[in-house]
């Protein structure tokens, strides 16, 4: 050989050795779920978890004292029964003797109090210690004032007592979240700033088997579990970023479940070979325009009434959301308690033009309308845009990445913005209190920083009633208050579809992304 | 070449100290909050100046440019704000699959670029001339995405001869769609290059005398007009292997490719300050690098490169 025809061959070899590395990986057996994540969870600690890929993941592998099922019911999960005293501010747990962390160790109530002193804690890495802050002497031991929560203790190893300072009639469903959800103490250590150095390991029905970061995380069911899978032998969440692909992969058979993408919506919904596949159900989410309450232009109630009739809500529905979206007259979504039906603002644009002219504005004027980059955004706003020139309101959309957005809106330095809400856990007030309390506003969740005394004090004296009927009926009253006065733009709530294939049986669309378990889903060749 | 090399590397120095300075304050001159890319739609004040707080973004600008650079000259990159692992981490992870992804894209370039270039120079103002040039003005002005998605739909799809997404640890199949699609217009760019540049070399006189003495006409191109046509086609796929070390966003985002391209733009859109400054960094590095072996190159492939020493001297 000579020289150059070496030195050809050498480059072959370590080209080769390149693009022929790496060894396949195959799932935990023949029966493994195919799913898809549209973006890579970042942290499986329940503590950090923020989004709602991370928040699924932390459902099937941690355990709360209560869980959400599929049908969006509370149901038992580390906490097999509770007792709430009269006064709603005693809860008594008592936990399950099954319950075991992934290695065998059984959970203790002592697990349960660690947990939430690792939120609550001042040096605590949690950005959602909201979410216990209820609890009685939360506060001072999170500034650092108490060296326990007052309110938290383990009466025994298998009961905890919580108490709240005040009754709280969401609470029992706030513990259900991932913040809320129990890791173990020898995993993690005594540091609330640490995390699990390595693999995350729960109590869960299912553990993490394998974790490639940006390509996917294996689960296999966690044989400790009472209600561990039987009909399969893993989950594979793979992370695929684009729409199109996603579609891709399932109609070539490598995904087990789609959702469906608003722009393909029509295709598949109209193709009667699907219709057997098709699950569907109302999200718990509205779709809204904030407009930004101490702006003096629309501080004035009579224009953010007349943004409302300039719109044809109706009309965006069907060409952009294919028809399939319920109208928005309010913020709580319909299958919630305290939803209610009631009339929208008519879409009047010759209204629109009056009740401007009455406000001082006969001409019109100019705002800037806000979107985070999406192109469901845009179509949106630029249908919104030309309504709104029609009644002389000159709107001017700007575009910006998430980071840049969320500071700029929840800082009120914007006129309006186009934004949607979704609940972490399914109870009107998680709508009706983040987003219009004036105590939340900016980033609480109020970022059209509506200020209304009677929405306070009615939504302040809901959260602390507990007949179910007076609660909800509260609701709808704060409901019905916020759509008159307008803060936003009132859009709709959209719906989900989802694809499920043939192979896959005993799997139900979740009401909520925490409801899913897979524990009844069986997959078939 | 030894002291030539040894230069170039001291020179890196401060290059990266540079990009590094410039990365620095752009981004602290960038709306958008870090914090706020951790804390989820709801949030409290105090929970948002714990977090600032524990991450030292309200340190003076000055202390925190010192820091930077003190963790830097430690080749410590620092750890993620949203993922918790540290930077270097993340990219020794993601680097492996942009270096396949990269070297694929690679060699298709330079096999079907070098080779349409030849094969069009070889036959010029023939059909297949023709047919070759018209193909490399679709392969450059073909949008990534498009031809991504077209690939998709046809092989995956339709066909179902290879998967549509993902490494599939590591099996060949899964690399194909990804680098041909990374590969296209480099490919187009190189057989365009190459093609011009063998025509040139053609018209010659040393190849005129050779072809004279009867030199057969594929031994005067792929031994002779070839070989110094390859200066131009070494720099562009020079330059293109370094972009392809820093990552394709697109490819990777539209074929489920875990690499560095989609790290880096997590990062941007998270305002995830060590990544998005450890992301960079490494590009630079890439870059760097590349550019010193093209250089090195240049001198084994052409005689008349001198390294290091002044033009005419």
């Amino acid at each position: 050989m000579t020289a150059s025809g070496r030195r050809l061959a050498v480059a072959a070899a370590l080209l080769a050795a390149a693009l022929g590395g790496g060894c396949a990986r195959e799932g935990a057996g023949e029966r493994v779920l195919e799913l898809a994540l549209k973006t890579a969870p970042n942290r499986l600690d329940p503590a950090l978890a923020v989004d709602v890929a991370e928040g699924e993941i932390c459902a099937l592998l941690f355990q709360g004292l209560v869980r959400y099922g599929p049908d969006g019911r509370l149901q038992p999960d580390l906490a097999r029964t509770w007792e709430i005293d009269a006064a709603g501010t005693r809860y008594t747990f008592h936990l399950d003797a099954r319950a075991r962390f992934a290695g065998g160790r059984r959970v203790s109530a002592a697990d349960v109090v660690y947990s939430f002193a690792r939120v609550l804690s001042p040096r605590s890495a949690s950005p959602r210690p909201w979410v216990l802050d209820r609890i009685r002497g939360a506060g001072a031991f999170g500034r650092g004032e108490a060296p326990e929560v007052e309110g938290l203790r383990a009466a025994d190893d298998s009961t905890l007592v919580l108490e709240l300072d005040a009754p709280f009639k969401p609470f029992l469903g706030m513990l259900a979240l991932p913040a809320a959800m129990v890791v173990p103490r020898d995993a993690i250590g005594d540091d609330p700033a640490a995390t699990f150095d390595g693999l995350p390991v729960g109590s869960g029905p299912w553990r993490l088997e394998a974790w490639e970061r940006a390509d996917y995380l294996l689960l296999a069911p966690n044989p400790y579990h009472h209600r561990a899978a039987r009909g399969l032998d893993g989950i594979r969440l793979r992370i695929i970023p684009e729409a199109f692909t996603r579609v891709a992969e399932f109609e070539s058979g490598a995904l087990d479940v789609l959702e469906i993408p608003n722009a393909e919506m029509r295709r598949f919904l109209d193709d009667p070979r699907r219709a057997d596949m098709i699950q569907s159900r109302a999200e718990l989410r509205v779709y809204y325009i904030g407009l930004n309450n101490r702006e003096p232009r629309l501080a004035d109630r009579r224009v953010r009434r007349a943004l409302n009739m300039a719109v044809d809500v109706d009309a965006l529905i069907a060409v952009l959301a294919g028809g399939e979206a319920v109208r928005a007259a309010g913020a709580v979504p319909p299958g919630l308690p305290g939803y209610e039906a009631r009339a929208p603002y008519p879409y009047d644009p010759e209204r629109a033009r009056r009740l401007l002219a009455e406000a001082g504005y006969p001409e019109g004027f100019a705002v800037e309308i806000w979107q985070r980059e999406s192109p469901e955004g845009n179509r949106v706003l630029e249908a919104v845009q030309g309504y709104l020139r029609a009644v002389g309101v000159d709107a001017r959309l700007v575009r910006r990445e998430w980071s840049a957005f969320k500071e700029a809106v929840s800082a009120g330095r914007v006129d309006a913005f186009y934004l949607d809400w979704f609940a972490d856990y399914p109870d009107a007030e998680n709508f009706l209190y983040p987003l219009f309390h004036s105590r939340n506003a900016g980033g609480g969740g109020n970022r059209s920083f509506f200020a209304d005394a009677t929405v306070d004090s009615l939504i302040d004296a809901a959260s602390g009633t507990l007949d179910d009927d007076a609660c909800h009926a509260l609701y709808a009253r704060i409901d019905a208050r916020v759509h008159e006065e307008a803060p936003w733009i009132f859009l709709y709530f959209p719906k989900t579809f989802q694809l499920v294939s043939p192979r896959v049986q005993g799997y139900r669309l979740p009401t909520l992304y925490l409801g899913a378990d897979y524990a009844g889903v069986t997959k078939t060749r | 070449m030894l002291a030539y090399t040894v230069r170039r590397l001291l020179w890196f120095v401060p290059m990266l100290l540079g990009v590094a300075t410039v990365t620095f304050f752009l981004l602290y001159v960038l709306p958008g909050d870090p914090v706020l890319s951790m804390v989820g739609e709801r949030y409290d004040a105090e929970t948002i100046a714990r977090l600032r707080a524990e991450m030292h973004l309200d340190d003076p600008l000055a202390v925190r440019y010192a820091k930077f650079v003190g963790d830097l000259a430690r080749l410590d990159l620092g750890t993620s704000y949203v993922t918790g692992v540290p930077v270097w981490e993340s990219i020794r992870d993601r680097f492996p699959y942009t270096f396949r992804l990269a070297c694929a894209a690679m060699l298709l370039s330079v096999v079907i670029g070098v080779g349409a270039g030849v094969v069009a120079a070889w036959k010029w103002r023939t059909p297949l001339d023709f047919m070759l040039i018209g193909g490399t003005v679709v392969g450059v002005s073909m949008p990534v995405f498009w031809l991504g998605v077209i690939l998709i739909y046809v092989f995956a799809m339709q066909l179902g001869v290879l998967p549509a997404s993902g490494f599939g640890g590591g099996r060949l199949a899964y690399l194909v769609m990804p680098a041909v699609t990374l590969a296209m217009a480099s490919a187009a760019y190189v057989a365009r290059i190459t093609r011009s540049t063998v025509l040139d070399e053609i018209g010659e006189m040393y190849i005129r005398a050779a072809r004279a003495k009867g030199v057969p006409e594929h031994r005067l191109i792929l031994r002779h007009a070839l070989r110094n046509a390859l200066l131009p086609v070494i720099t562009v796929v020079g330059a293109d292997f370094g972009s392809y070390l820093s990552g394709a966003v697109l490819t990777e985002s539209i074929f489920a490719w875990p690499g560095l391209g989609r790290f880096t733009l997590d990062a941007i859109l998270k305002r995830d300050l060590p990544a998005i400054q450890g992301a960079v960094l490494f590009m630079a590095v890439a870059f760097m690098v590349v550019n010193l072996v093209v250089d090195l190159v240049y001198a084994r492939v052409d005689p008349r490169v001198r390294l290091g020493t002044r033009a005419g001297g």
